[in-house]
């Protein structure tokens, strides 16, 4: 009997071995979580464009004509930026300056302008169709910017409306204007 | 102790990138500008009106009767309009050139005259007048240019007067002409110059 007890309870030992060596045996899961943002972000990858017009009065035709504004030498031009946005509430803005004699400062005498005021269109072009936002010259200030959203595409700025103040004639000299075209990655 | 852990290592992530995505984003938010630059020139132009009328016909100037039968009669001051004239610069000159009035296709027989001088003026283009008298002799007399000191458009008259003669003796019969020519352009440069 003495016997037969201690061969049970080596036995029972060796059960608890085996039961230990179970526990060590279940898998667990560890986690790492990778977290990241992309902020709302707009880019110009083409952001100045200069163009020359050339001459701007009309040097031939009609007596009357002569000397004063050549619109078509605007508004047959166009400048083509290049930009993106990258969020959903993006939006596109333009200002344009007025197109100033540069050489000659002074009042215009009678008869005679220094200034020529003009529409700016700039057209982005995301998927979902082309979007434009203006801005004329004769109003102060920037025009209201048009949502673009995502897109990433050529940015056309085309030009209308080209007109003098009193429909004179323009004094010689140098003449210089811009148009300034802004994107917003938010409001 | 495992959950633990992982609880220390999400924590960690955070910490380290919100700061640099904080820091991306307060840059890329500002709105980007592209600009379109507009350069143009405007040329130094003038234009003369176009002279109306675009002749003087002056008709019988010698007198028809009386004591000084064949001698130049009184001729009345004339006019010619040219509207519209412009230079769209400053320091743009006008100028007039005159011939005589002259007797064409004969001679000059002793004791006649055949030639008739007169003042031709243009007073609205700068601040002194445009003028010139014409000689005897001299096929294009060139008088005093008017400069203007700004771009200008103007209306101008060309007043045509004065008629004489260099003695008073009669007038040779026959068809008298002359030619006025007057110049608008840079004033350095008026004989290169459009009139």
């Amino acid at each position: 009997m003495r016997s037969s007890l201690l061969l049970t309870v080596a036995a029972a030992s060796l059960a608890l071995v085996a039961a230990s060596g179970q526990a060590q045996a279940q898998s667990v899961t560890g986690t790492v979580q990778v977290n990241g943002t992309v902020s709302n972000r707009c880019l110009f990858v083409t952001d100045n464009v200069v163009l020359d017009l050339g001459e701007l009065s009309l040097q031939t035709g009609d007596v009357s004509a002569i000397g004063r504004l050549d619109g078509v030498k605007l508004t047959s031009r166009t400048a083509t930026l290049n930009g993106w946005c990258n969020g959903v509430s993006a939006t596109m803005a333009v200002e344009a300056q007025p197109i100033f004699n540069t050489s000659f400062t002074s009042t215009a005498p009678t008869g005679f302008e220094r200034r020529i005021d003009y529409t700016a269109t700039a057209t982005a072009s995301p998927s979902g169709g082309s979007v434009s936002a203006s801005d004329s010259t004769l109003a102060s200030g920037g025009g209201a910017a048009s949502t673009t959203g995502i897109f990433a595409s050529d940015i056309v700025v085309s030009f209308a409306d080209a007109a003098t103040p009193a429909g004179g004639r323009l004094v010689s000299g140098s003449y210089s204007g811009s148009v300034a075209v802004t994107l917003a990655p938010a409001t | 102790m495992i959950l633990h852990r992982t609880c220390l290592v999400g924590l960690a992530a955070t910490a380290l990138l919100a700061p640099l995505a904080g820091a991306t984003g307060a840059w890329a938010q500002d709105p980007v500008r592209g600009t379109v630059g507009l350069d143009a020139q405007v040329a130094q132009v003038c234009v003369l009106g176009a002279p109306s009328p675009g002749a003087l016909a002056l008709g019988q100037i010698s007198e028809s009767s009386g004591a000084r039968v064949g001698r130049l009669a009184t001729i009345a001051n004339q006019s010619i309009q040219l509207p519209g004239t412009f230079c769209n610069y400053a320091g743009a000159a006008l100028a007039i050139s005159a011939s005589p009035l002259a007797v064409t296709g004969t001679t000059t027989q002793a004791g006649f005259v055949g030639s008739v001088d007169y003042t031709c003026t243009i007073s609205a283009w700068g601040a002194t007048s445009a003028t010139v008298r014409t000689s005897t002799g001299s096929t294009s007399g060139v008088g005093s240019p008017s400069t203007s000191s700004a771009p200008k458009e103007t209306d101008l008259t060309l007043v045509v007067s004065d008629f004489a003669t260099a003695s008073d003796s009669q007038l040779q019969p026959g068809s008298y002409l002359a030619l006025v020519t007057i110049t608008l352009g840079p004033d350095a440069g008026l004989n290169a110059s459009g009139s």
